[in-house]
C-alpha cells in the first residue's frame, strides 16, 4: 500500500513561532487516517499546508505523488474542508456547490445533480436557496463538508468535520466518512477521540507542531499488547495463575483488584485472538468472574499520556 | 482541469460567478448606474453646448483664424491650445476639430475612469482573501486561474458600462444635433473604447495589485484614491513624471497613431507591471 501523504521536515513558521515543526508522516493510501492533537498544535496548519492554501518555511510534502509546488496536477483528484473558510455572503449555497462542481471538472449536470445529492447528504436539501449570509455556524460547516464530498475524490481532508454539529448531522457525517472507506484516503482531525477510534485505522498525535507518535489504531492504543480484565464481585484472583503464562509480561491491580492490566508478551506471528483467548481461558480455570474485557488501552488515555 | 484550455475555462467559470455575485451584492450596479449616469449627463451638458454654441464657437475660430494669417496681433485659437500642448499645433488643431461631444466624453473616460475602477474594484482580491472564500476555489483551480477569473470578470463590467454609455451618448447627441457627424463621430468613439480598454486595463491592474497587497477592503480602497491622487500630481513633473501612467494620458489625444500607439504601449506596460507585481504577491502569500 502506497502513500497518499508523504510530509518530510514540513514546516511553517510565522515569525519566531513555529506552528509546524519538521513533521514527518505518512498517511497510507485508502486509510481513514486521524490527525490528532490539543488545541494550537498545528493540525489546520498542516492541513493548510497540504491543501496548498500557506506556503511551507522548509521542509516539504508529496500529495497524491505531486509536490506541495504542483498540487494543480491533483486538484481534480482531492478535496478538502477548510476551517473556518465561508462561501460568499450574496449566493445561494445550492449555486454555490454548482459553481464548485462545474469548477473541479463536473458537466453542467453532473454539477447540479452532485449539488442536490451532497445537500442531502448533509441534510441541508431544504436550505439549498438560502443565501450564504444567512448560514448558521452549523450549516456553513455542513456546506463545506457537502462541497468537499462532491464527486469522488481520490483524497479528502477535513479539519475536524463534525465540531460545532448537532449529534443527528455528526452522526451521518461519520458515516459518510465511513462509506468513503478504502475508495478514497481521508485524512481527519478531530477532538472526539471515540469518533477517531470508531472511523479511523491510523492516527498520528501532533503537539507543539511535532510528532509525537504515528501508527495503526492497534499500535496507538497497544491493543495487542494490553489487556484489561474487569472481574466481578467476589472473583477470586487469577493473578498468580496469569502471571505464569508465557504470554504475559507484567499485571498490574488496582486498589480494589476489580481491574487487571494485563502487559502480553504475544509471540510473533501468532494471530493476537489467540493470546487473548489463552488468557481468558487461564482466568477462567483461575475461577475468576469475569464482567469485562477490553484490549488496549483507550486512544484518549495515549493522547492524555502523550501530549 | 488542467491544460491552458481547462485553465480558460475555469477562469471564465470564476468571472461567470463573480458577476453574478457582484451584480446580486448591488454595489457593483450601483458603481455602474452611478458612472453611466455621471456620463450621460456630462453628454447632455456637452450636447446642449455644442448646439447653444457650437456655431459660435467655430465663427470665433475662423476669424481668429483669419486675424492671425493677416498679420494681426491676435492668436488663432490653435496658438492658445497649443500653448497649453507643450507647442503641439498639430494637437490643437486635431483636438479643436473634434465634435464636442465626443471629446468631452473621452475626457470624462480618461478622467473618472480610473475613479470608477477603484471604487469597484478594491477588493478584486482581497475580499476572497479576507472571509477565505478563496479556499473553496483554490482546491479546485491555481491561485493564477483565480486572478485571471477575477481581472475577467471586472474586466468584462467596465467593459458594458463603457458600451453602454458609449451607444447612449451617440445615440442621444445623434438624435439632438443636427448635422452630427455620425461617421466620424461612430468611428472615433470606437476608437476612443478600443483606447479605453488597455487605459482601464491598467488601472484595474492597480487595483488588483493594492488589493492583494491590503486584507482590509477598507484600507485598500482609500490607498487606492490616494495613489491616484499621488499618480496624477507625480505626472505634472516634467522629470520624473514618467514613472506615473497619467503621465501618458495627454498622448492618447494625438492625431498621430505612432504617439497614440506608443502612449497606449505604456499604459499596457503599467498595466503588466502592476498585475505581475499582484500576480507575485499572491502566489507568495498565504491565503
Amino acid at each position: 500500500m502506497g502513500a497518499a501523504i508523504v510530509t518530510d521536515g514540513l514546516t511553517k513558521r510565522y515569525g519566531p513561532k513555529r506552528a509546524v515543526d519538521k513533521l514527518t508522516f505518512e498517511v497510507p493510501q485508502g486509510s481513514i487516517f486521524g490527525f490528532l492533537g490539543p488545541n494550537g498544535a498545528g493540525k489546520t496548519t498542516t492541513f493548510s499546508l497540504l491543501c496548498g492554501f500557506v506556503r511551507p518555511s522548509g521542509g516539504g510534502a508529496t500529495v497524491l505523488g505531486e509536490p506541495l509546488s504542483r498540487l494543480r496536477k491533483v486538484h481534480n483528484r482531492m478535496s478538502a474542508l477548510p476551517q473556518d473558510a465561508r462561501f460568499h455572503p450574496a449566493r445561494r449555497i445550492r449555486d454555490a456547490l454548482r459553481f464548485l462542481g462545474e469548477l473541479g471538472g463536473m458537466d453542467r449536470a453532473q454539477a447540479r445533480r452532485e449539488a442536490d445529492r451532497v445537500l442531502n447528504a448533509v441534510g441541508l436539501q431544504d436550505s439549498g436557496d438560502v443565501k450564504g449570509r444567512a448560514l448558521s455556524h452549523g450549516m456553513a460547516k455542513r456546506f463545506g463538508i457537502a462541497q468537499a464530498f462532491m464527486g469522488s475524490p481520490d483524497l479528502v481532508l477535513l479539519d475536524e468535520p463534525t465540531e460545532g454539529l448537532d449529534p443527528r448531522t455528526a452522526h451521518s457525517v461519520r458515516e459518510l466518512i465511513a462509506s468513503l472507506a478504502k475508495r478514497s484516503t481521508v485524512l481527519v482531525s478531530s477532538h472526539n477521540l471515540s469518533e477517531v477510534e470508531d472511523l479511523c485505522d491510523h492516527a498520528a498525535i501532533i503537539d507543539h507542531g511535532k510528532l509525537i507518535r504515528q501508527g495503526s489504531l492497534a499500535e496507538l492504543t497497544e491493543s495487542n499488547e494490553v489487556m484489561i480484565l474487569t472481574l466481578g464481585p467476589g472473583s477470586p484472583d487469577p493473578t498468580l495463575a496469569l502471571s505464569s503464562l508465557p504470554i504475559v509480561s507484567t499485571i498490574e491491580a488496582s486498589d480494589s483488584n476489580e481491574l487487571l492490566r494485563i502487559i502480553l508478551n504475544p509471540v510473533k506471528g501468532e494471530p493476537v485472538e489467540k493470546t487473548v483467548t489463552e488468557v481468558l481461558r487461564a482466568a477462567i480455570e483461575a475461577g475468576a468472574l469475569i464482567s469485562d474485557v477490553h484490549r488496549g488501552r483507550s486512544l484518549e488515555e495515549r493522547f492524555l499520556e502523550l501530549t | 482541469m488542467e491544460g491552458m484550455s481547462g485553465y480558460l475555462k475555469q477562469a471564465w467559470l470564476i468571472a461567470k460567478f463573480d458577476m453574478g455575485t457582484a451584480l446580486r451584492t448591488r454595489r457593483a450596479l450601483a458603481a455602474v448606474l452611478l458612472y453611466t449616469l455621471v456620463a450621460l449627463a456630462t453628454g447632455a451638458i456637452l450636447v446642449f453646448i455644442d448646439m447653444k454654441l457650437g456655431r459660435q464657437f467655430q465663427t470665433i475660430r475662423a476669424a481668429t483664424d483669419l486675424a492671425s494669417h493677416a498679420g494681426d496681433k491676435v492668436p488663432s485659437l490653435d496658438e492658445v491650445l497649443s500653448f497649453f500642448l507643450h507647442g503641439d499645433k498639430e494637437m490643437a488643431r486635431h483636438l479643436l476639430d473634434l465634435p464636442l461631444v465626443v471629446a468631452g466624453f473621452f475626457w470624462v473616460t480618461l478622467t473618472f475612469l480610473p475613479y470608477l475602477v477603484a471604487l469597484v474594484s478594491f477588493d478584486i482580491v482581497n475580499s476572497e482573501v479576507r472571509n477565505r472564500s478563496a479556499r473553496f476555489v483554490l482546491l479546485r483551480c491555481p491561485r493564477t486561474v483565480l486572478l485571471a477569473g477575477k481581472m475577467l470578470s471586472h474586466g468584462t463590467l467596465f467593459l458594458a458600462v463603457t458600451v453602454i454609455s458609449n451607444v447612449a451618448l451617440f445615440a442621444y447627441a445623434w438624435s439632438e444635433l443636427p448635422g452630427f457627424p455620425i461617421a466620424r463621430a461612430g468611428l472615433l468613439l470606437f476608437e476612443y473604447w478600443l483606447i479605453t480598454i488597455v487605459f482601464g486595463f491598467c488601472y484595474l491592474s492597480l487595483a488588483a495589485l493594492v488589493s492583494s497587497l491590503i486584507d482590509s477592503g477598507g484600507l485598500s480602497l482609500v490607498v487606492l484614491f490616494i495613489v491616484l491622487v499621488a499618480m496624477g500630481t507625480l505626472s505634472m513633473n516634467n522629470t520624473i513624471g514618467f514613472l506615473s501612467p497619467s503621465y501618458f494620458k495627454l498622448g492618447l489625444w494625438s492625431p498621430r497613431l505612432m504617439d497614440v500607439a506608443q502612449n497606449l504601449l505604456a499604459f499596457a506596460g503599467f498595466g503588466c507591471v502592476f498585475l505581475g507585481l499582484a500576480w507575485v504577491r499572491l502566489h507568495r502569500r498565504d491565503l
